[in-house]
C-alpha cells in the first residue's frame, strides 16, 4: 500500500501507533522473547495495520486491534519460519496467546504502580532504582551487595511479584 | 499455582528480559507455560508489568527514593528470613558469565514508526530486489488447480496474473480485487472473494490466510481441506463458506452436507467437531474457542459466471423459480408453464385449448397470473394489446405482431404442454433449462410482467439493483434454410424500454442483459415479438434471469 504521508488518516495512524506501539510490541515480545524476531513481526504488523486502517473504528481500543493482528502475524511467522533458538513451543505459545487479553486492557496501571511502589521497603525501592534507572545488571548489583546473582534474581522476582499482586488489588478496588 | 512455581516463573521471566536465561531454564519456563494456562497468564502479567514499569520508572522511582542510596544489612536480614521458606539458594560462588542470547534491550522501539521516507524507500527497494531474487531462485512448483472463472479479478503479482483456464501452481496467491473460481485437481470448486491471501497446498487442500472463500465439494472430492490460522475444515461432500479475519479468527458455515471442523495449531493437541448443514461456527483466533453463530445467507459468494455476470450469494432472485411457482430462492418446480389464457401455473400434461402446431389467437389484453410476484402475461401487439401491467402500464413502442402465440411461457428443458412440438433450449451449444442452468422460455409472441413492488415487500431486507439475464434464440431453431427464425426481445420497466435485441436469430451472439433497477421501479416486463410475422421456432429464452439484490 502506498503510504501517503500527507493523508490525514496517516497522521492519525501515526498518532495512535505512537501512543500504543509499546503495548503492542510488549505483547509481541512476550510471545516471542527475541528482539530481532519481535521487531520483524512488529514491522509486518504495523504495515498490515496501516493497510487495514480504514477498518479501524476511531474511538475503539487501538492497541487491542493491533494486538489482534499481531497474534496472527506471530502464528504466521512460526508457520513460515519454523521454530529456532529460544522460542516457545506451539502449545506454550497458544497458552500465552490465549491469556493475552491482559495486554488489551485499558486500565490505567501507572497510578496503581505508583501507589504500590510507595508500599515497598526502602531497599526494595533502591534495588529497582539500580535496575531500572541506573541500568545496572543483576550481576553488578549482586557484586555490590555481596550476594549471588541467583539470590538477587529471586529477590527481584519477589519484588515484582509483590508489585503485581498490589496492582491487581489496586485495580480491583 | 503454588508460591514456588510462581517464584520460578518470575525468576525465569526476569532473566528472560535480561537475556541471561539459560537454555535449560527457558525449557523449564516453556514447560510450565505449555502445561498451565494460569502460568501463562502470570507470565503475561509480569511481562506487562515490567514493560509498564520500564516506561514509568523514572517518574515513579525518582519521586520516591530520595536520599536513601545505600542498601543496608537489615534489608538482607529480612530477605534472609523470607528466603527460609523459599527454595535453597545456590552456594555463594563466582557466577560465570552467561553466554548472552543475542537479543537487544527491551527498551528498543520497533523500527517501523521511525522510518524516514528515505528509509522507507531504501527498505522498499531492498524488498523489491529481494523479491526479484526470490522469483529467480524459485523452483518450479507443481500445478494443483486451475482458474476456471473470474470476474474483475486482480492479483498482487501483476506479472503473473492468471487468466481463465490457466493452471495454478502450488504456493501463495493474493487476490486483491474481484472474484476467482478455482477448481482443484481433485475436483473441489472454490470461489474466492478479494481481498484474500491463500496458499494452494495440494490438489486437495488450501490454506486460507485471510479472506472469504466458498468451497463446493462434489462427492468425488470428499476430504478437501481448508486450513486456516485457527482451524481446519475437512469436507465430507458439501458446500461451505469460510471467512478468516486478520487476527486469525475463522467463521465457517455449511450450506449443504457436513464437514469436520478441526481446531488446534500445528504441533498441538487437536479437537474436532462435526458441523452440519445450516450450521455455522466461529473459532476465536486468540483462544481457539469455538462457538455457534447464526448463518448469514449473503456472506459468501457461492457461484460466479463471467458469461452471465452471475455473482450468486444465495439471495439473488430467480425469475425462473418464480415461474415455477417458487419464491425466487429455489422453491419452485421445473417443467412448469403459465397458461396465457387464464394465468394459471401448471405442470406436465397441461393442455387446455391447444391442439398443437398452430397459432393461438389472443388473449387480447392482459391475463393476471396466480402468483404474487408475477403480475400478468399477455400477447403483445401494436393494434390489439399494448398493456403490460394490471395497473395499465403500456408498451407504447410495441411492434405490430401476428397477435397470436404458439407456446405458453415455460421453465424447464422443454415445454410440459401436451401436443406441443418438443424442443430443447441451447445457446452456444450449452443446454439451458436443465442441469442447473435455469431458463425461461418465452416463445414469440408473449410477454410476462414481474411485480417488483410485491417482491420487495416480501423481502424487505433486500435492495433489488438489477435484472440480469442472457438472452438468445435456441441454437436448434431453424436458420439458414428456406424459413428463417428471427425475433425481437424487449425488456421494459414500467412500460419503458430498458433493453432490446432486434432481429435476433439462432446464430446471433447471445445477448447479455443487465438492466439497472431502482427502488421506485414497479414492474419488470420481458417480451418477445415475432419480428417477421412468423412465430414458428421463435424459441426465445432468457437464460438464468435473476433480480440482483444487495
Amino acid at each position: 500500500m502506498n503510504m501517503n504521508h500527507e493523508k490525514p488518516e496517516y497522521k492519525l495512524y501515526i498518532r495512535l501507533l505512537s501512543a500504543n506501539q509499546r503495548r503492542i510490541y510488549g505483547f509481541i515480545y512476550a510471545m516471542v522473547p527475541n528482539h530481532s524476531v519481535a521487531e520483524d513481526i512488529m514491522q509486518e504488523t504495523t504495515l498490515l495495520m496501516w493497510e487495514h486502517f480504514s477498518k479501524f473504528q476511531e474511538g475503539t481500543n487501538f492497541s487491542a486491534w493491533g494486538i489482534s493482528i499481531a497474534r496472527n502475524m506471530i502464528r504466521q511467522y512460526f508457520r513460515k519460519k519454523g521454530r529456532k533458538g529460544l522460542v516457545f513451543d506451539s502449545q506454550a505459545l497458544e497458552n500465552l496467546i490465549g491469556q493475552s487479553d491482559i495486554f488489551e486492557s485499558e486500565d490505567d496501571k501507572i497510578d496503581a504502580l505508583r501507589h504500590c511502589f510507595k508500599k515497598l521497603r526502602g531497599n526494595e525501592k533502591k534495588l529497582l532504582e539500580m535496575r531500572y534507572i541506573q541500568g545496572d545488571s543483576v550481576r553488578k548489583i549482586a557484586e555490590n551487595v555481596n550476594r549471588t546473582t541467583s539470590h538477587l534474581y529471586r529477590v527481584i522476582a519477589k519484588i515484582h511479584n509483590l508489585l503485581l499482586k498490589c496492582i491487581k488489588k489496586q485495580l480491583i478496588s | 499455582m503454588d508460591e514456588k512455581r510462581i517464584s520460578d516463573i518470575a525468576v525465569y521471566t526476569i532473566k528472560l528480559i535480561d537475556q541471561t536465561i539459560s537454555p535449560e531454564e527457558f525449557e523449564e519456563l516453556n514447560s510450565i507455560i505449555s502445561s498451565n494456562a494460569q502460568a501463562a497468564r502470570y507470565y503475561n502479567q509480569l511481562m506487562l508489568a515490567v514493560s509498564d514499569f520500564q516506561e514509568s520508572a523514572k517518574e515513579i522511582i525518582l519521586e520516591e527514593t530520595g536520599a536513601e542510596t545505600v542498601l543496608n544489612e537489615e534489608f538482607w536480614q529480612l530477605l534472609s528470613v523470607d528466603e527460609k521458606t523459599a527454595p535453597a539458594v545456590e552456594i555463594e560462588k563466582p557466577v560465570p558469565e552467561r553466554v548472552p542470547v543475542k537479543m537487544l534491550k527491551i527498551e528498543r522501539q520497533p523500527k517501523i514508526v521511525r522510518k524516514s521516507p528515505l528509509y522507507t524507500a531504501v527498505l522498499s527497494i531492498a524488498a523489491m530486489l529481494l523479491m526479484v531474487l526470490i522469483v529467480q531462485l524459485k523452483p518450479v512448483l507443481p500445478t494443483v488447480a486451475s482458474l476456471t472463472d473470474s470476474i474483475n479479478a486482480e492479483w498482487s503479482d501483476v506479472k503473473n496474473t492468471p487468466m481463465n483456464g490457466d493452471v495454478l501452481r502450488q504456493g501463495r496467491w493474493n487476490l486483491t480485487k474481484g472474484l476467482a473460481e478455482i477448481t482443484f485437481d481433485d475436483g473441489a470448486v472454490v470461489v474466492i472473494e478479494a481481498p484474500a491471501v491463500f496458499d494452494l497446498e495440494s490438489p486437495k487442500s488450501m490454506y486460507l490466510d485471510s479472506g472469504k472463500i466458498n468451497a463446493f465439494v462434489s462427492r468425488y472430492a470428499i476430504g478437501f481441506t481448508v486450513n486456516t490460522p485457527s482451524a481446519s475444515i475437512v469436507d465430507l461432500g458439501t458446500e461451505f463458506g469460510v471467512d478468516v479475519q486478520f487476527d486469525g479468527t475463522c467463521d465457517m458455515q455449511m450450506f449443504s452436507g457436513k464437514a469436520n471442523l478441526v481446531i488446534g495449531q500445528e504441533g498441538q493437541e487437536k479437537t474436532s467437531q462435526l458441523v452440519n448443514v445450516k450450521e455455522a461456527r466461529n473459532v476465536d483466533g486468540r483462544t481457539g474457542h469455538v462457538r455457534n453463530i447464526a448463518m448469514q445467507k449473503k456472506r459468501f459468494v457461492r457461484r460466479i459466471d463471467s458469461v452471465t455476470g452471475l455473482i450468486w450469494k444465495g439471495q439473488d432472485l430467480s425469475l425462473v423459480d418464480m415461474v415455477g411457482g417458487g419464491n425466487g430462492f429455489g422453491t419452485g418446480k421445473q417443467n412448469q408453464l403459465i397458461d396465457m389464457f387464464d394465468g394459471v401455473l401448471s405442470g406436465p400434461g397441461h393442455n387446455q385449448f391447444y391442439s398443437g402446431y398452430s397459432e393461438r389467437k389472443g388473449p387480447y389484453g392482459i391475463t393476471p397470473v396466480a402468483h404474487p410476484f408475477i403480475d400478468c402475461v399477455f400477447v403483445p401487439d401494436a393494434e390489439r394489446n399494448r398493456q403490460v401491467s394490471t395497473l395499465g402500464h403500456a408498451f407504447l413502442e410495441c411492434p405490430d405482431t401476428l397477435g397470436s402465440f404458439q407456446e405458453n411461457i415455460f421453465v424447464g428443458p422443454e415445454s410440459p404442454e401436451m401436443g406441443i412440438r418438443k424442443h430443447l433450449l441451447y445457446l452456444n451449444n450449452v443446454q439451458w433449462g436443465a442441469h442447473g442452468r435455469p431458463a425461461l422460455s418465452v416463445h414469440t409472441n408473449a410477454g410476462i410482467t414481474f411485480d417488483l413492488s410485491m417482491i420487495r415487500r416480501a423481502n424487505p431486507d433486500m435492495k433489488i439493483t438489477a435484472f440480469k439475464s442472457l438472452y438468445g434464440i435456441s441454437d436448434n431453431a431453424t436458420w439458414g434454410n428456406s424459413r428463417k427464425t428471427v425475433a425481437d426481445m424487449w425488456v421494459l420497466v414500467d412500460g419503458e424500454i430498458r433493453d432490446k435485441a432486434i432481429g435476433h436469430h439462432p446464430q446471433s451472439k447471445p445477448k447479455t442483459i443487465n438492466v439497472e433497477l431502482k427502488d421506485e421501479d414497479h414492474f419488470l416486463t420481458l417480451v418477445t415479438t415475432d419480428s417477421d410475422g412468423v412465430t414458428n421456432e421463435d424459441w426465445c429464452l432468457f437464460a438464468n434471469p435473476v433480480l440482483v439484490t444487495e
